[in-house]
């Protein structure tokens, strides 16, 4: 599945930006902006942050000491404030966000990416840089007075292990060693024992850059979102348990760390819990809140956990420092300057209502949003893309679980909520599991049809018969196929199947949406397999007639551009 | 000199953790009968099982039918799961999982369940044999080489990704004992692997290709030579700092912490003779530091296989595959090529992942108001019931105290006859979730 990028690719970009390391980043290339808060002091900085400041981090890594003002910033806007981290995963970088129309090395090393100086509005601090057209919203509250860049900062003696870098600009110093990240060491000086939603990761997983050493935070998909049922448990005793979970998490540990995580994981849950009830849906899938501004639309989660959030805020919730990934990957490769546009669209548009929402709510000075952006090197970029985080796959069941208009998410809560023994007719029935002549004696008259036609042939009877009725018992399995797709083309699980009952599985492991045609090569009907989104699958359950079939994608190119297989579906 | 080994009595506490550390939890009666071989008849038992059994019902899908791993989307973990369940060699599943972990490759990255299960027997025929071996092995390994771009790595153009893990990540930790230099010299070594890929089929024919391969001379760990990946493999094997490295990260998933320096000079000699896993393993399992040391998270799947394992129930949905994931742990899918993090398996988004996971453990099995007369009608008896529903883990006193405490208030707030009647069942089923969940349960 790797990608090789030919052209001009970040790889490349970082690869000169190493070659250049002794002489000292982040001088990256030459006519790039200089580094870290030119023509920025950290009083204006600080100044801005009154409303929306926006740090753009740039070019190899963070500068530390720029966190460190991030987070000296926050801590001395008092406990009122807080400070949201917004992390654009991959590899955009100052670059692509803010691009120098006119440079001519530029427009050499990205020959694709690159945009001309009438595509984006003209950045006012710096008349070589534009901003990227997706970025409207951006530029609109920079005109505001709202928005603060520091382009280009990185840090010196990089080493080539993706590890190591993201590392440290999850922990925001250049250690090997720290095992904190730098909110939350943040919140070990300013934060308290006993209130998780203090540090807050609005993802399925614990953000590295929140990870502390003493204080409680918490990961949650969305406000609305944190709720625990028990089967056959309802009504007071149901409350009961809940509480009881708390009581799980006072448990002493004697100093065992173990424990120590178990206890802290029940006791934080319980809390979260708590605080988040507000937030639960009144009814389905209705979140327990209003937002006051128009959101942008769609499945992804970002704009949803921004709303969210600005609600939690609205109701004073104690929120001290909140991370979240932005939507899209980033890339740089050359065939993705949509989706990078895509990607960066949805994040500004959703930035601006974020914005418009704490405007609205009277909460726009407090809150700091800090947008990080590429810190990518070399060999980085390949295994990130891999890495893609596979979104709104995992959610947990909600206790009202409402049928989505998009079922292709697989595996769906809701459906998986159905989860159940198989159907009885599926199962061997009890007298059917003894031996077959049992079985025959005890189990079925004569006049059974496949059981006389395979006496007729000869066949000693009371096996026939046995195994006539293992046949209703359990149909047979479908026969299975896999069919992955990726940019442009799809990898079959197997090349023959056998004809009769099928279940064809798209899964998308592509960048691109993808969907799925399988022809009978003389044959009429077209099966389909609906478009998935990346990192989504679906499939199709049908019966194939022997023949040789052909597979491909019907959205507009895909197939002109490689996706096409075809597949035997043998006798049986 | 050798390791210290655990004189201590071996009674069902001990064999109970010993259960869960080099397994997937006890059966029920399992602990019983570990407890009577004493710690080393025990330790033995795991490391030398007799050849594979799978106990129990068969595995299938949520309408009945049975898995295909190779051609199913989250089959491939439920088809782990399922052996981990019926196995009767734990401590090799438990193995496999740790080298899936140490040399983690990625369904996503590899894009073929069939090659990633192709490696999974990889690891598991070298579950617990030479190191050495396994290192070759999962060095020319198809997902392996997809995942870290080994077959794009030429002479004409080096890829520097499995030189780099190999040494970061397999064999010598980040920066120790190793430069840029010799990472940039291993790539050339390791060059030469190639594929072919055919429309439909994918990427197929793995194969070493002389004309790729950089046949010139390199300079690694200052010694000079024609190396190819052999050598790449055997420089570090050999390397000095590999033993140390590799018996601290050996330790690390049986014990928490670090091994005590004696502790470690011993693994390591013992290591060091020809870079064989199991005696490795037993000097580990054998340990005091196993016994009377500090707990350890159990990891998600290997409490969702217990609790499987604790109550006699197989693998008969596919839920399994996405609550492991919302636990943290989908297997095939290691979040990068460093694998799973130990040290925070648990935060509250994960917590609600192993909640639902003891959930849907119980469903089909809840009880209902049919059993009523069945179901004990105070509290200890409720709390031996739910504690017996899986498989009778031992819990602390306390933890204990706090279930019976939780069912006297709940059943104490029935007043009508009818709530009298219902309320030891709604009670019943909330203590089964709640001893999943207890801290005694989560850890071992």
């Amino acid at each position: 599945m790797a990608r090789c990028c030919t052209d001009f690719s970040r790889s490349g970009l970082l690869r000169h930006a190493v070659a250049e390391a002794g002489r000292g980043l982040p001088a990256i290339e030459p006519g790039m902006p200089l580094p870290a808060g030119t023509g920025l002091t950290r009083r204006s900085f600080v100044a801005r942050s009154a409303g929306l400041a926006l740090a753009v981090y740039g070019g190899a890594s963070l500068l530390p000491r720029a966190l460190e003002e991030g987070i000296a910033a926050a801590a001395a806007a008092g406990p009122q404030k807080v400070l949201v981290s917004v992390f654009l995963e991959g590899g955009a970088d100052s670059l692509s966000l803010l691009y120098p129309a006119g440079d001519p090395l530029y427009r050499k090393l990205r020959p694709r990416l690159a945009l001309p100086a009438s595509a984006g509005q003209a950045f006012s601090e710096d008349d070589r840089l534009y901003w990227h057209p997706s970025l409207a919203p951006l530029a609109q509250l920079h005109g505001e007075g709202k928005v603060s860049v520091l382009p280009g900062v990185g840090y010196t003696n990089a080493d080539q292990s993706h590890f190591t870098s993201r590392h440290f600009w999850e922990v925001g110093a250049t250690s090997e060693r720290i095992q904190t990240g730098w909110l939350g060491r943040y919140l070990d000086q300013v934060g308290s024992a006993d209130n998780p939603l203090q540090g807050l990761s609005l993802e399925s997983r614990l953000a590295p850059s929140l990870a502390t050493a003493r204080m409680p935070v918490s990961s949650i998909d969305g406000p609305d979102r944190y709720d625990f049922w028990g089967r056959g448990v309802w009504g007071p005793v149901e409350a009961r348990m809940l509480e009881a979970i708390g009581a799980l998490g006072a448990l002493p540990t004697g100093g065992d760390a173990a424990l120590a995580q178990a206890t802290g994981a029940a006791r934080q849950a319980a809390r979260l819990r708590e605080q988040l009830l507000p937030f639960k849906p009144a009814k389905d899938d209705t979140p327990g809140f209003i937002s006051p501004v128009a959101y942008p639309g769609g499945d992804d989660d970002f704009p949803r956990r921004l709303a969210g959030l600005a609600a939690m805020l609205a109701a004073g919730l104690p929120v001290r420092a909140v991370a979240l990934s932005a939507p899209g990957m980033y890339d740089t490769h050359d065939d993705q300057p949509q989706e990078l546009a895509d990607g960066l669209k949805l994040t500004a548009a959703s930035l601006l209502a974020f914005q418009r929402d704490l405007e609205s709510r009277g909460l726009a000075d407090r809150v700091l949003v800090h947008l990080l952006v590429g810190v990518r090197p070399a060999r980085a970029g390949e295994r990130l893309q891999r890495h893609r985080p596979r979104r709104g796959r995992h959610r947990l069941p909600d206790r009202q679980p409402c049928p989505r208009p998009d079922d292709r998410r697989v595996p769906r809560a809701d459906e998986a909520g159905r989860a159940r023994e198989p159907p009885r007719h599926l199962r061997l029935p009890r007298p059917l599991r003894g031996d077959p002549r049992g079985l025959a004696r005890d189990g079925c008259g004569g006049d059974h049809p496949r059981c006389g036609a395979l006496r007729a042939a000869g066949d000693p009877p009371v096996i026939a018969l046995a195994l006539s009725l293992f046949a209703l018992a359990a149909p047979p399995a479908p026969a299975r196929l896999q069919v992955g797709a990726d940019e442009f083309r799809f990898t079959l699980s197997r090349s023959t199947i056998t004809a009769g009952p099928a279940v064809i599985e798209l899964v998308n492991f592509g960048e691109d949406a993808h969907d799925l045609r399988l022809r009978r090569i003389g044959g009429t009907r077209t099966y389909a397999v609906a478009e998935v989104e990346p990192g989504e699958v679906a499939d199709l359950e049908t019966r194939l007639a022997p023949g040789r079939f052909r597979l491909w994608c019907a959205l507009p190119g895909h197939r002109a551009r490689g996706m096409n297989a075809s597949l035997l579906v043998r006798r049986p | 000199m050798a390791t210290a080994v655990y004189h201590g009595p071996f009674a069902r506490k001990q064999a109970e953790r010993l259960l869960w550390r080099a397994g997937f939890g006890p059966r029920p009666g399992e602990v019983e009968e570990l407890a009577k071989l004493g710690v080393e008849g025990a330790v033995r038992s795991l490391t030398r099982p007799g050849p594979e059994r799978l106990v129990g019902p068969a595995p299938h899908d949520d309408k009945g039918r049975p898995l295909a791993p190779a051609d199913a989307w989250g089959h491939d973990h439920l088809w782990w799961l399922d052996r981990m369940v019926r196995t009767s060699r734990p401590l090799v599943e438990r193995m496999t999982l740790v080298w899936h972990d140490w040399f983690a490759t990625s369904l996503e990255g590899v894009g073929s369940q069939r090659l990633m299960l192709r490696q999974n027997d990889l690891l598991r025929r070298h579950a617990l044999g030479s190191f050495g071996d396994l290192l070759e092995e999962i060095t020319k390994d198809p997902a392996m080489l997809l995942w870290l771009s080994g077959t794009d790595s030429t002479k004409w153009a080096p890829n520097e990704n499995y030189a780099r893990e190999l040494m970061e990540l397999f064999t010598l930790g980040a920066g120790n004992g190793y430069s840029e230099q010799d990472v940039r010299e291993q790539a050339r070594a390791l060059t030469g692997f190639d594929k072919d890929w055919a429309r439909g089929q994918g990427a197929h024919n793995f194969r070493f290709e002389a004309r790729r391969h950089d046949t010139g001379p390199k300079r690694i760990f200052g010694k000079r030579g024609d190396f190819d990946w052999r050598d790449a493999v055997r420089l570090c094997l050999g390397h000095q700092r590999h033993p140390g490295f590799f018996v601290e990260k050996l330790w690390g998933y049986f014990a928490p912490g670090t091994p005590d320096p004696a502790t470690r000079r011993s693994l390591e000699a013992l290591y060091r003779k020809d870079f064989a896993v199991r005696p490795v393993l037993e000097a580990i399992l054998l340990h005091p530091a196993l016994y009377t040391g500090p707990r350890m998270v159990k990891p998600p799947v290997v409490y969702n296989a217990g609790l499987l394992r604790g109550m006699g129930r197989g693998v008969d949905t596919a839920a399994w595959s996405w609550l492991s994931g919302g636990s943290g742990q989908r297997l095939f899918v290691p979040p990068n090529v460093a694998g799973w993090d130990d040290s925070r398996w648990l935060d509250t988004a994960t917590f609600r992942g192993r909640w639902y996971t003891a959930n849907y453990a119980t469903n089909g099995r809840t009880l209902t108001d049919k059993q009523a007369a069945s179901v004990p009608a105070d509290a200890q008896g409720l709390v031996d019931a739910a504690i017996g529903f899986w498989g009778a883990p031992t819990l602390r006193p306390e933890t204990r105290a706090a279930l019976v405490d939780f069912a006297q208030k709940a059943l104490g707030d029935a007043g009508s006859r009818w709530e009298k009647r219902a309320y030891p069942v709604l009670v019943g089923n909330a203590l089964r979730h709640l001893v999943a969940v207890s801290p005694d349960y989560q850890t071992s």
